[in-house]
């Protein structure tokens, strides 16, 4: 079992079904059930009213995915970090050349994704944001998701490298 | 074999690092808090601090220098989470599970350390205060510390 690999897909799952990491969790018996004092944010980016998350984009608490937005962002955020992800499973088991292949695509992918958020996003911005960014101005709206997605890909890179083989 | 001890340690680890607290009967309002200390109605906890039972507060996503502190106890009580499981599974290497093991009693002992500090400079008016201001969260690391030796003489029995 690659275990850098797992933590890999961990990392992709938060990134791909969560909106914040939750800390502090508590449970009452009412809606929601459970409930959390503090909410680490992990968008990507984040640019006045605008959160953009893997999975799409909040504005003014207004909820929408990649493909109601931008329809090649949504091939490279909803359908590539998936396809990652559903890799990895199976990789990350693996300890042969197959597994190898597969973690080797997983990091890929995430090297991928993390290019185009920053040249593709900045090239859509009139799109997304309705304002056109120029190439380094996305550096100054990053948030705890971009990281969350370096550290990913440099945990996909470990695990590409040190995959077991027997 | 993978060693109990140890996965026992490192949900223990996850649970302080993620959950403030636990209902155990709630009809009658009874619940298990994870907070670390309390003084003067602040309940401190590993990701961050509540004020008056109200207003919470973390340190966590604040700005660099001021969250680093906090930021390295917490990522050390996950670490400890993480390691313990990850070196107490059955396919993990002697070395590194030795190694994590080691780190693992080494970080606990920091952060017992670095509380017991401040706690005892809470309490130093009034030493039978010691155990109204300790939460169960210090306790449990203190467990997690005795689950980590326990876990490291096994694996060195093994």
């Amino acid at each position: 079992m690659n275990k850098y690999g797992l933590i890999s897909l961990i990392l992709t799952c938060v990134l791909f079904f969560l909106q914040f990491i939750p800390l502090g969790v508590y449970f009452q018996f009412e809606n929601p059930f459970v409930n959390s004092h503090v909410r680490i944010p992990i968008q990507l980016f984040t640019f006045q009213d605008n959160e953009l998350f893997i999975w799409g984009m909040v504005t003014n608490g207004v909820f929408q995915n990649w493909f109601e937005v931008n329809i090649l962002t949504g091939i490279f955020f909803l359908v590539l970090l998936p396809l990652a992800g559903i890799l990895t499973i199976f990789g990350f088991w693996k300890e042969n050349k197959t597994g190898k292949k597969l973690m080797n695509v997983n990091f890929i992918f995430l090297l991928v994704i993390l290019l185009y958020s920053i040249i593709g996003i900045p090239i859509y911005s009139e799109e997304i944001l309705g304002v056109q960014f120029s190439y380094f101005d996305i550096f100054s709206h990053l948030n705890y998701g971009f990281f969350i997605l370096i550290i990913n890909l440099i945990l996909a890179l470990i695990a590409n490298i040190k995959h077991p083989i027997q | 074999m993978a060693i109990k001890s140890g996965i026992f340690a490192g949900i223990l680890a996850l649970i302080i690092a993620f959950i403030a607290e636990i209902p155990i009967y709630p009809p009658e309002n009874l619940i298990m808090s994870f907070k670390i200390f309390a003084s003067e109605n602040i309940d401190f906890y590993f990701w961050g601090y509540i004020l008056n039972g109200g207003t919470i507060i973390t340190t966590l996503i604040g700005l660099i220098p001021e969250s680093f502190i906090s930021l390295c106890i917490w990522l050390m009580i996950f670490f400890i989470g993480v390691s313990s499981i990850m070196a107490s599974t059955k396919k993990s290497k002697f070395n590194n599970s030795l190694k994590l093991f080691k780190i693992n009693i080494l970080l606990s002992s920091l952060i017992l350390i670095i509380f017991g500090i401040i706690i005892f400079f809470l309490v130093l008016v009034n030493i039978a205060f010691f155990l109204n201001v300790i939460g169960f969260g210090y306790y449990f690391t203190i467990i997690i510390l005795i689950l980590n030796l326990f876990a490291l003489r096994s694996l060195k029995k093994e």
